[in-house]
Order: C-alpha cells, then sequence, then structure tokens
C-alpha cells in the first residue's frame, strides 16, 4: 500500500510543500508537492532529504535524566515530575527570562507550536529559539 | 460539462476489477480538493480519481522503479516520454515489464503549472480550458514538450486518444493491450492515426531554436554560457532526483564517492558534467529536470542537445526497443570489425 | 600577433597510458632515444578502459590544455574487451566537450602497441603542436587560484 501524504516541511520557515511517500504503514522517501504555491514542485536540498530523520537510532525513545556524567532511563510520570519541579523552581528563583526554550526543526510544527506557547503563556518568557535559525 | 477523463476511469477500474493487475499507478485529482497528485490505486472505487488533465509533475515511472513491487502485477497511466523511460528502466533492470500493464496517454504537450484553472487538456492545434476552447498558447506549456517528437505512445500496450469535445479512440497495441480492452469491454477503435505532422514541425523548429542558436556560438561563448548557468546551482539535487534515468542507489554524485572530497560541498560544475556524461546517451526529454531546479537552469535542454548529438553517432533512440541496450555501456557485433577510435 | 602569443605557450597534456601496450610502446620511444616535446604528464592505468569520463573533465578543469589516452589495438585489449568500451565512452566524452564549448580535438584517443615506439613519439608531437595551435585551456581562467575550478 503506496500512498502520498501532502504536508508542509519542517525545516525552515519557508515552508515548502511536501509528499511524504508512505509505504506499507512507514515513511520512504519525500517529493515536493506539486501544486503549492510556495514551492512550485521544486525543493532544496533539506527538503528532498525530510524523511531522513524520522526512524533515525539516534532518536530518543525513553525519557532519560542525567546522573553524574551518565544518563539514568525514568519513567514518564518521574520525568514529567522532575521537568515541573525544576522549572517552576528557575522561575520562582530567578525570573521567567532565567529560562531559555529551544525547539527543533525535527519535531513537527504543531509541536513547536505546543512549545513556544509553553514558553510564552506558562512560564511568561520570551526566550524561545529555534535550531533552523542557527 | 462533459466527463472527458469517464473513459480511462472506466479502463483503470475495469482493469482492478477483473483482476488483471493488483494496482494502478497514475495521476489522480481527489474530487474534494483540486491538487492533481500520483496516486497508487488497489480499489475500483477510487478509479473515479484519475484524470487525462495535461499536467504531469512527476515521473511515474520512477515511483514504481524505487517504491514498486516488481513481483506485483501493475497497471500505469502514462504520457510517452514516461513510457520511454520505463522501457529505459526496464534496461536496467529496474522494473520488470512482464509485470506492468501499461496505457499511454497521446500527448501534444503539458502545462508548466494549471495557474488557477482546474481542467486543462492541451490538443494538436488548441487548448482546452475548463471546456472552453483557445488558441495554443505555447507560452504555457513546458520547455521539453515543445521539443517533443513524440507524441504517439507506440510502446505502451493500449493507446488512448482524447480529442476536442471529449470524443475518444483507443487503441490496442500488444496481446496485453488486447486483455486491458476486452477486461474494460471496449473495442478498438479502428480508424486513421493523429496528423502529427504539425506536432514534428513544431519539434523541428524548437529544436532548431534551441539547440542551433547554442551551436552557433563560438566555443568559448558556449563554455561561458554554461558555466554561468551551472553557477547559479544549489546543489539540492533535485535533477537527479527527479530523473527517471538516475537510478543508481550507490549515486556517484553522493558524499563517500569520488566527486566530493570530505565534507566539503559538491563541485557545481562537475556535478552536472558528470551526471551529464551518465545519462546523456539515454535522455528522454521529460524535462523533470528542469522542472524541479529551483534555480532554474536550463538542464533539460543541454541532455537533450547531448542525446539528439549521441544518437545518430551510436544510432540509437532511448525507450523504444528493449533489446538495444545503451550505447556507452554495451558493445554491439558490429564493433568487433571496427579497427579505428571511431565507430565509422 | 595572437598566433606568436599562442606559439610561445607550453601546453600542459596528461596522458592515460595502458600498461600493457601504450606505456611499453612509451618505454621503447624513451630507451630506443626517439625525441618527443615533454609536454606530457603520464598516468599509468592498467587498462584504458579505467579511465573514468570524469577524470578527463576534472583534468580539464584542473586546467590542462589536453588530454590524451592511449590503448592497446583493437583486438589485442590484455582484458580481451577493455578497449571497445573506451571507444565507446571516449567518443561521447568528446561530443560532451563539444556540447559544453570545450575544443574537443584537445582529448585524444590513441591505439598504440608495445613495439610502436617511433608511432608513440610521432603521435606525441602531432598533437602537442595541435594543442599549441589550439591555446591556453578556455577553462584556465575559471580557476581563480584553487587546483581545481569547482
Amino acid at each position: 500500500m503506496i500512498s502520498f501524504v501532502p504536508t508542509i516541511c519542517t525545516y525552515c520557515g519557508t515552508g515548502c510543500g511536501i509528499l511524504l511517500i508512505v509505504k506499507d504503514g512507514s515513511v520512504v522517501g519525500a517529493r515536493p508537492w506539486p501544486e503549492h504555491p510556495i514551492n512550485q514542485d521544486k525543493l532544496c536540498i533539506k527538503g528532498w532529504n525530510v524523511d531522513e530523520f524520522i526512524y533515525h537510532e539516534d532518536r530518543l525513545k525513553k525519557p532519560l535524566v542525567k546522573e553524574g556524567d551518565s544518563f539514568k532511563e525514568v519513567s514518564w510520570e518521574e520525568a514529567l515530575k522532575l521537568v515541573a519541579e525544576k522549572l517552576g523552581e528557575a522561575k520562582d528563583k530567578s525570573g521567567p527570562d532565567s529560562v531559555a526554550f529551544l525547539a527543533s526543526a525535527r519535531c513537527t510544527n504543531e509541536e513547536n507550536y505546543l512549545l513556544q506557547k509553553l514558553s510564552r503563556a506558562v512560564i511568561g518568557t520570551n526566550n524561545v529559539d529555534h535550531c533552523a535559525r542557527l | 460539462m462533459k466527463n472527458y477523463n469517464k473513459v480511462i476511469q472506466d479502463i483503470v477500474r475495469s482493469m482492478l476489477e477483473a483482476g488483471l493487475v493488483e494496482e494502478v499507478v497514475a495521476f489522480g485529482q481527489d474530487p474534494a480538493s483540486v491538487d492533481i497528485l500520483p496516486l497508487f490505486i488497489t480499489e475500483p472505487q477510487d478509479a473515479e480519481k484519475v484524470v487525462a488533465i495535461s499536467y504531469y509533475p512527476c515521473s511515474l515511472a520512477k515511483l514504481v522503479a524505487l517504491y514498486g513491487d516488481k513481483d506485483k502485477k501493475t497497471g500505469m497511466v502514462l504520457r510517452p516520454c514516461d513510457a520511454r523511460a520505463l522501457v529505459e528502466l526496464a534496461k536496467r533492470q529496474q522494473v520488470n515489464l512482464e509485470n506492468i500493464y501499461t496505457v499511454g496517454i497521446e500527448c501534444y504537450g503539458v502545462v508548466k503549472d494549471r495557474a488557477g484553472n482546474n481542467e486543462i487538456y492541451v490538443f494538436p492545434g488548441d487548448m482546452e480550458i475548463d471546456g472552453e476552447s483557445k488558441p495554443l498558447d505555447e507560452d504555457m506549456l513546458a520547455p521539453g514538450c515543445l521539443r517533443c517528437e513524440y507524441p504517439i505512445p507506440t510502446m505502451t500496450d493500449v493507446s488512448f486518444r482524447l480529442e476536442p469535445k471529449g470524443e475518444v479512440s483507443v487503441t490496442a497495441n500488444t496481446e496485453k493491450g488486447k486483455e486491458i480492452l476486452s477486461a474494460a469491454k471496449i473495442s478498438s477503435t479502428e480508424g486513421s492515426p493523429t496528423d502529427i505532422s504539425a506536432i514534428k514541425e513544431r519539434a523541428a523548429r524548437w529544436q532548431e531554436q534551441d539547440f542551433g542558436e547554442l551551436m552557433k556560438m563560438e566555443p568559448g561563448e558556449r563554455l561561458k554560457y554554461w558555466l554561468s548557468q551551472f553557477d547559479k546551482c544549489i546543489k539540492c539535487y533535485g535533477c537527479r532526483n527527479s530523473c527517471p534515468i538516475c537510478y543508481c542507489s550507490d549515486c556517484y554524485l553522493e558524499p563517500g564517492r569520488m566527486l566530493i572530497e570530505g565534507e566539503e560541498m559538491p563541485p557545481e560544475k562537475l556535478f552536472h558534467i558528470t551526471r551529464l556524461m551518465h545519462v546523456g546517451d539515454s535522455c528522454v526529454n521529460c524535462g523533470q529536470c528542469e522542472a524541479a531546479c529551483p534555480m532554474g537552469i536550463p538542464v533539460s535542454k543541454l541532455y537533450h542537445m547531448l542525446y539528439k548529438e549521441l544518437s545518430p553517432l551510436f544510432d540509437y533512440e532511448a525507450g523504444f526497443d528493449l533489446d538495444s541496450l545503451p550505447p556507452v555501456s554495451s558493445i554491439r557485433d558490429e564493433d568487433l570489425l571496427k579497427t579505428g577510435v571511431e565507430l565509422d | 600577433m595572437a598566433v606568436e602569443q599562442k606559439q610561445d605557450f607550453e601546453p600542459r597534456i596528461l596522458g592515460f597510458l595502458c600498461n600493457w601496450c601504450c606505456y611499453a610502446g612509451a618505454d621503447l620511444a624513451g630507451v630506443s632515444r626517439f625525441q618527443y616535446p615533454p609536454n606530457m604528464r603520464v598516468i599509468r592505468v592498467m587498462c584504458s578502459a579505467k579511465v573514468d569520463p570524469t577524470y578527463i573533465m576534472k583534468a580539464f578543469l584542473s586546467g590542462v590544455d589536453g588530454v590524451f589516452i592511449g590503448g592497446c589495438h583493437i583486438g589485442d585489449c590484455h582484458y580481451i574487451k577493455g578497449n571497445y568500451y573506451t571507444r565507446r565512452r571516449i567518443m561521447m566524452v568528446k561530443k560532451v566537450l563539444e556540447v559544453i564549448g570545450i575544443e574537443p580535438e584537445r582529448l585524444r584517443l590513441e591505439w598504440v602497441s608495445a613495439a610502436e615506439g617511433a608511432i608513440f613519439a610521432e603521435v606525441m608531437k602531432e598533437f602537442t603542436q595541435q594543442i599549441k595551435e589550439l591555446g591556453p585551456s578556455p577553462l584556465r581562467k575559471e580557476l581563480q587560484g584553487s587546483k581545481v575550478a569547482k
């Protein structure tokens, strides 16, 4: 079963249209979305390889907490509790601008939206940036 | 408005219902959205999405070679350039033509983009845009199409011709074609083939204009022109990714092969000249490379020009005869009798 | 005036000589003291079919004025079929050079056997003179300080 799923590239701010080629439930390639007004059937090299990071072996699969020099695997509840605690602590002790959030071009656009909402509405800081800007 | 696509949809539906093929690869338009996208259809009811609109944004032969299953019986609805590309891929063992049932659409050119219109059909002398007949606007057509001299898909199993006002003419070219037509309960139309002299004349005129203009330049001037074109390249690899003849899974132009040293950028000039030398003897002038180039480099013109120079030299036509192998990588028996440094 | 200038320049020619026939032929020319111009730098390859068209293009993009490929005579290739492929390949590369805008006469293919020392020297004299007349490679200006025009 092969299907072509139209979506938007996650990398830079141009927002080119991509067709993800999905074969038997996994993404095997990317092509330009022919009639998307922004890119008109053309892509840059990052767009042509936007499917490369989806199944990359370097991706985290479980929450990890740093202990000394190494990382320990923990449960989601423990990890989220730790994060909420530490973020609240930093916000109370040194103010909201002492915290910065770094989003990622390898998350979906929707996940990046949620992160900046967390940063601006929950913590109250504008210190949010994205790896495509570096 | 009359459904111009009814017959082709019937053919696709019956190929699936009769079990001739397990899936059909064609360009389709979801009735809800406006976009034309490639589709791999497995359900007969989805056949109503297939269209024969004169817009062809990517090479279906390449998609089948990369993602298709060689053991699966597959149907394809193609234009002649893509059908020739399919034959070239078969010569390189990338597709199994025995398992592929092809329906070729007779083509007089496709548009670069639909510019907001929905149904555009290009005919030899005129165009029909959303039901309205207009004189043929050569500016709207893709540049490769203007130089194309093969409007009739003789190398497919079925040839399908759409005429103005939605009339249709269907011919079976092979035994598999007859199977397709009998499954669809359509009889082969007897009648004279299209008069393509106007198309051939247009092709000769545009080839003379595109190639003649370049060959008339002094070598130094031509070199300067091409080097300045190559300098625009942003190395997106779009031309290589879209070209149906480019099939190597271990491509020479990737890092780790000789062309790119270490972590450097690919070299603009050598990238294009190398690809030209690898692909040029079999270019089918599908124009997908030029359509994919974000910088507007006339890639298709260069490759087609080299192919037209090499074709008489090696007596080779790309995309017709499965037994005639690519000229630069195969030897013929006559070679053994010639002792010089040239093949004459 | 322009012709004199062209005659003054010393061409830089790169030669790919096949180990079994042409390289031995060049060796024989040397041993027999046949004089020929010293403008060619030789790279020994095991068969003329080893020469990738990209090597030839990289040579031109490095600013060499001429490329010479020497192989065994037809029917005498040490690896049986190599020189048939070389012949087809060089015909293709010559057309590529013509289409890109470099004079195809800057690329030369010759069959020279191991016994043909005199012929090798003659071919070298002829080719060097031909390159002298063609002048420096138009790609020399593209180098702009780097070793290979990118």
